[in-house]
């Protein structure tokens, strides 16, 4: 499997799982180093050409246009909802979730409500320089969706760093936690739809029958680790190649 | 024998066409002439009526009241989406409440004192919508157990909002409306319009009338002062004119029907309730000295100079010396727990980056 266009990957911390990804499967021997020439930008690195959402016309010319992009955005807004409880805790019935329960004692924010403020927080970011982007470049767009959850609380509390002041607070249930994953998804995925990027789910392989993460590729308290971008990797390339 | 010479002899200027307020200019209309009492900065407001009384919520926190909200939506949605889904243009989210019957059967509701046969209305484009309030969200529920939540928790908001409040803020609208056959429940919009399926043998249009408004206003005051005994209430009548009538008659003959009902009908009750005061924003808006200027190019929207007027006249006599303009709004606009999850998912991505490398 060979790609014949260079493939730029843009995004925020997720991008290191298939960098460690691709570096674990080329020395692994399960792709060759020329299968593919992949570059990676870290938006916060580049945090001045991202200002107001969209994405500055000098930052796309330092790409060859004629290349593939992968996006990687915008892939933690259900964790700064609900991985770590809100003082008022909340819930909420979820469209297309896998999930249905529902704590009633809790304030219940309206389904549709909740859809609209991912939208326009997406909206705003980064769905506008996803748009731009897609423009600039002349090969295939693709999204990878966010990494799927960790459902062990253990594993979060251990693992955090940044959460950790938090943590006080409680980390959200988990059927909270996979509706608001699903409901980021399904507005992502929807978006993709409209501005034409193949949106890539999580790989089967990579989940249980709860589309949780396999403890084999848990990262940390909201990342996977690069067994996982290695998987991701491999649909990438089918992606790019199909 | 009297000094007097005639009944009207050495009575107030307010009290005679050529001398009243706003006769030579119309911007210094103020019939407003005493009130029974004054509102302080911290006195909690609670706001409910017909679409003129969201003019009037937006204002009092503009003008240094406290419009109490007790159904603000939840902090962590933006504000604009909020406003979208009509969090907080009154104290609860109740949408409009255009008759003293909706009123009377909002609180029955509210308190469990009466559960209406219609539930849920099916949505065209699907889902389901409150028939008590079919726009108060643009997509409407999911489903009927999404309401029924979303419901249980309105009415304790409701409670919450007639238990702690100073004064009742209420803005009678409209005498026409649509009414439940099997249980007299009343609808703010007909069946068909937001949602449901017209039907003759289920719905009945119903005009009410002055009696009929005074009950329903006599009672509705009555339930909120047992849950809250001192309760004060100010009655005003929406200035804006009905978008149609179900009746085969012109609109504007409705109109002068329905705005002449609610204005004897809130003298009725200003009259047998000490604590309530009616305030003549009707009038600021609708005097023939103010010649129409109030209301908008389509002559039924109340301008905002107009909602400026009566709000002017309000802070002018409601107001006390406490009362200062812009107070803060009660809720923050910005959720500190949501900022503070984005600034720590933002530092986890910049140190990500380091820690990668």
């Amino acid at each position: 499997m060979k790609i014949d266009l260079p493939v730029v990957v843009i995004g925020q911390s997720h991008t290191y799982a298939l960098k460690n990804g691709i570096e674990a499967n080329i020395k692994s021997g399960v792709f060759a180093e020329n299968s593919a020439k992949f570059s990676f930008i870290n938006t916060y690195d580049f945090a001045d050409y991202f200002k107001g959402g969209g994405v500055a016309a000098e930052f796309m010319e330092k790409f060859d246009r004629n290349s593939h992009f992968v996006s990687m955005f915008g892939g933690q807004l259900h964790n700064i909802f609900g991985l770590i409880e809100h003082p008022i805790k909340f819930d909420f019935f979820c469209d297309n979730s896998t999930v249905n329960s529902i704590d009633v004692s809790r304030t219940i924010i309206p389904y549709q409500l909740m859809k609209l403020h991912f939208r326009k927080t997406l909206d705003v970011f980064p769905f506008h320089a996803m748009k731009q982007l897609k423009e600039y470049f002349t090969g295939k767009n693709i999204h990878l969706s966010s990494p799927p959850l960790i459902a062990s609380e253990d594993c979060i509390r251990k693992t955090t760093v940044y959460f950790r002041d938090k943590l006080a607070n409680g980390i959200a249930p988990i059927s909270l936690r996979k509706k608001l994953y699903d409901l980021h998804s399904d507005v992502v995925s929807s978006a993709c739809r409209e501005i034409g990027f193949t949106y890539i789910y999580p790989p089967n392989e990579a989940v249980d029958a709860s589309g949780m993460l396999l403890e084999k590729h848990w990262g940390d308290s909201t990342h996977a680790a690069p067994s996982y971008g290695q998987i991701l990797h491999r649909q990438v390339l089918e992606a790019l190649s199909s | 024998m009297s000094s007097r010479t005639h009944p009207y002899f050495g009575r107030p200027d307010y009290q005679f066409w050529k001398s009243a307020s706003g006769s030579r200019l119309s911007s210094e209309l103020d019939p407003v002439v005493s009130t029974s009492f004054r509102i302080n900065s911290d006195a909690k407001i609670v706001t409910a009526g017909s679409c003129f009384a969201q003019h009037v919520a937006r204002h009092l926190s503009q003008a240094g009241f406290t419009h109490h909200v007790t159904e603000p939506g939840h902090p962590i949605i933006s504000k604009e989406a909020r406003d979208a889904f009509n969090y907080g243009v009154f104290s609860a989210r109740y949408g409009n409440i255009y008759t003293a019957r909706q009123l009377h059967q909002l609180l029955k509701r509210a308190y469990g004192l009466f559960t209406p046969v219609e539930q849920a209305w099916t949505r065209t484009g699907g889902g389901v919508v409150d028939p008590f309030r079919p726009q108060i969200q643009p997509e409407g529920f999911l489903h009927e157990e999404e309401l029924s939540a979303d419901r249980m928790q309105h009415f304790a908001c409701v409670r919450r909002a007639i238990e702690e409040m100073n004064v009742f803020v209420f803005t009678l609208g409209l005498t026409e409306c649509w009414m439940d056959r099997r249980d007299g429940a009343v609808f703010p919009l007909a069946p068909g319009i937001a949602g449901g399926i017209y039907d003759e043998g289920k719905y009945t249009f119903h005009n009410m009338d002055v009696a009929e408004t005074v009950e329903d206003m006599n009672a509705s005051f009555g339930l909120i002062r047992a849950r809250n005994p001192d309760a004060r209430f100010i009655v005003t009548v929406s200035p804006v004119p009905l978008n149609a009538t179900a009746l085969p008659r012109h609109v504007v003959v409705s109109t002068t029907y329905s705005k002449s009902v609610l204005r004897v009908a809130a003298e009725q009750i200003c009259s047998t309730w000490p604590q309530a005061d009616y305030f003549p924003s009707y009038e600021i808006i609708t005097a023939p000295t103010v010649r129409g200027a109030y209301f908008a190019d389509d002559s039924r929207t109340v301008t905002e100079a107009g909602v400026e007027h009566v709000m002017r006249n309000f802070l002018k006599h409601y107001g006390s010396a406490a009362t200062a303009p812009m107070k803060k709004p009660e809720f923050p606009q910005e959720d500190a727990h949501k900022t503070e999850m984005e600034k720590i998912v933002r530092a986890l991505c910049d140190e990500e980056a380091i820690s990668n490398r």
